[in-house]
């Protein structure tokens, strides 16, 4: 990274009407991130799939909407990895790569900066389209000079991240990898707990891992998957109580118990709500080996409350 | 009574009945049985309106919260029985919370109940008590998809939010949303936003009003019709 601040390599690199359009896009991108539901939900899921996929390199990895730069919706940056990628969020029918308002010029300065000020060997500039058909014209017309860095990619706007959760394949394997379950209705629950900790913290750079240690603590019922969880198991005494139950399957997934019973092709399954380990676990699993419940009725009756009082 | 329905909009002015079922939820001094049978003759009646669109050769699936289940959901049933050959039913276990930093609810799915052959089912017919936030309905639909692609969804409820089948679509991709559609008697445009209770609504918290202590209570209830077919 080059000595000078960044609006003095700006300045001296690139001008002053360039600086001036700098500090300009900054003011006006931080106007328009708030409520925006199309760059927050881009966010959510690139802090969750670089979380699955950085292991235990999350907490090096920096995240920052609106930064004061060029390409600057989102970006996501690995010092030590050396590796940065500014996002740039269009829903919008009338984007362009070149004319007056089009986007070549900030990815060609973004690049530059990255490389000469950042001393970034090969960052990357993305453009991200809400619509299908402006997608498909831009996809095939990045022009030849910011080819070598830019991509550009189609990430649909809804007003739900439901929607995404249902249509959007690499979004739901991003949040399913976070999660204790692959169930839509878990993965709505972990989403909205990394939205709300993305719109407490997004006003300054934090990492993924912040966010989304943010997220767990928040998050009541939490659904987040926990190293923690990998080797947990239930008492062999429950097993066998569970066991007394004809018709019934039972298995330990993420921290959870949970139990499936068939009689006819007629099937009932569920969870039991306290993670296996917590205190209310126990008071569950102690009342259902001290009552050795023989039918699905029986046992569901203990397996269906909170813990809290059995 | 009168003024606390001002703001209530009923889907068929001519529909007496209905109004008179609605309007015994809102008695002060009703009982957690007298309510239980109110929701049933509501279910009764609903089931009425829902023949209109039902089909003797095709198979239906009806989705019922738990707490809906014996009561709502069975009225519905024993009338739709008359008509269509088969019925299924699904039955989930929701238990609702807020997303404090989005203001968002949800209502994971803690158990599961799906009769045997339900996925032959052309429609589903998904029925809640009340739709305010749509969030369970949201929920419950979505759970549906995942495993089958009905051809119609028909939801059913006794009062929905003025906004709840706007909100309930916009959750949706176009593909599913428009296969919706909605049976109703009232729809009220009164929602307190801290508890989420629609007003007049169904006379204030539906599972305590049907004799619930609280909503694990609910969660912990198995419904008849669940039994009956799990036993079979």
């Amino acid at each position: 990274m080059s000595a000078t601040t960044l609006e003095q390599f700006v300045e001296d690199n690139f001008g002053k009407e360039i600086l001036k359009k700098l500090e300009s896009r900054h003011r006006g991108g931080i106007n328009n991130a708030k409520g925006n539901s199309h760059e927050t939900h881009f966010a959510v899921y690139k802090i969750a799939k670089f979380y699955a996929e950085s292991q235990n390199d999350a907490g090096h990895i920096n995240i920052q909407a609106q930064a004061q730069a060029f390409v600057d919706d989102l970006v996501i940056s690995n010092r030590q990895a050396e590796t940065k990628y500014s996002y740039q969020l269009k829903d919008s029918v009338s984007v362009s790569w070149t004319g007056q308002k089009g986007i070549q010029a900030d990815f060609e300065l973004q690049y530059r900066v990255d490389n000469d000020h950042y001393g970034i060997a090969n960052p990357e500039t993305v453009l991200v389209l809400a619509n299908r058909d402006v997608y498909e014209k831009l996809v095939s017309t990045v022009p030849k000079c910011i080819q070598s860095h830019t991509r550009c990619i189609y990430f649909e706007n809804p007003a739900s991240p439901n929607v995404l959760i249902l249509e959007n394949q690499e979004f739901r394997t991003a949040i399913t990898q976070l999660s204790t379950s692959s169930e839509p209705d878990i993965l709505f629950a972990v989403a909205q707990n990394l939205i709300g900790a993305w719109g407490l913290l997004s006003e300054s750079e934090v990492t993924v891992k912040e966010i989304v240690d943010k997220a767990r603590k928040g998050a009541n019922p939490n659904f987040f998957k926990s190293d923690d969880d990998v080797d947990l198991d239930i008492d062999n005494e429950l097993k066998m109580a569970l066991d007394n139950i004809n018709g019934l399957s039972f298995d330990v997934k993420n921290g959870y118990l949970s139990y499936s019973f068939s009689r006819n092709g007629n099937e009932f399954s569920g969870t039991v709500k306290p993670r296996v380990g917590t205190e209310q676990f126990r008071a569950i699993s102690n009342e259902i080996i001290t009552n050795k419940p023989s039918t699905i009725f029986a046992l569901a009756q203990i397996a269906m409350s909170t813990g809290e009082q059995a | 009574m009168i003024s606390k329905q001002s703001n209530r909009i009923f889907r068929d002015k001519n529909d007496v009945q209905g109004q008179i079922l609605l309007n015994r939820l809102l008695e002060s001094d009703i009982s957690a049985g007298d309510y239980r049978e109110t929701m049933f003759k509501i279910g009764c009646h609903l089931g009425q309106s829902l023949s209109q669109l039902v089909e003797r050769d095709k198979k239906y699936c009806v989705v019922s919260t738990v707490e809906d289940a014996d009561y709502l959901a069975k009225g519905i049933i024993d009338v739709l029985r008359k008509k269509a050959s088969t019925i299924f039913l699904v039955c989930l276990w929701n238990q609702r919370s807020t997303v404090e930093e989005t203001n968002t609810s949800i209502a994971p799915i803690y158990n599961r109940f799906y009769q045997a052959g339900y996925e032959q089912a052309d429609d589903f017919i998904v029925v809640k008590s009340i739709i305010s936030g749509s969030c369970v309905v949201k929920t419950n639909i979505t759970e549906i998809f995942q495993r089958v692609q009905p051809k119609a969804i028909h939801v059913v409820a006794p009062v929905m939010h003025i906004e709840s089948e706007f909100k309930l679509r916009s959750e949706f991709p176009e593909r599913i949303s428009s296969r919706f559609d909605f049976t109703y008697i009232a729809q009220d445009s009164i929602r307190d936003e801290a508890s989420g209770e629609v007003s007049p609504g169904l006379g204030g918290n539906v599972y305590e009003k049907l004799g619930f202590i609280d909503q694990s209570d609910k969660n912990s209830y198995f419904p008849e019709i669940v039994k009956e077919r799990l036993s079979a």
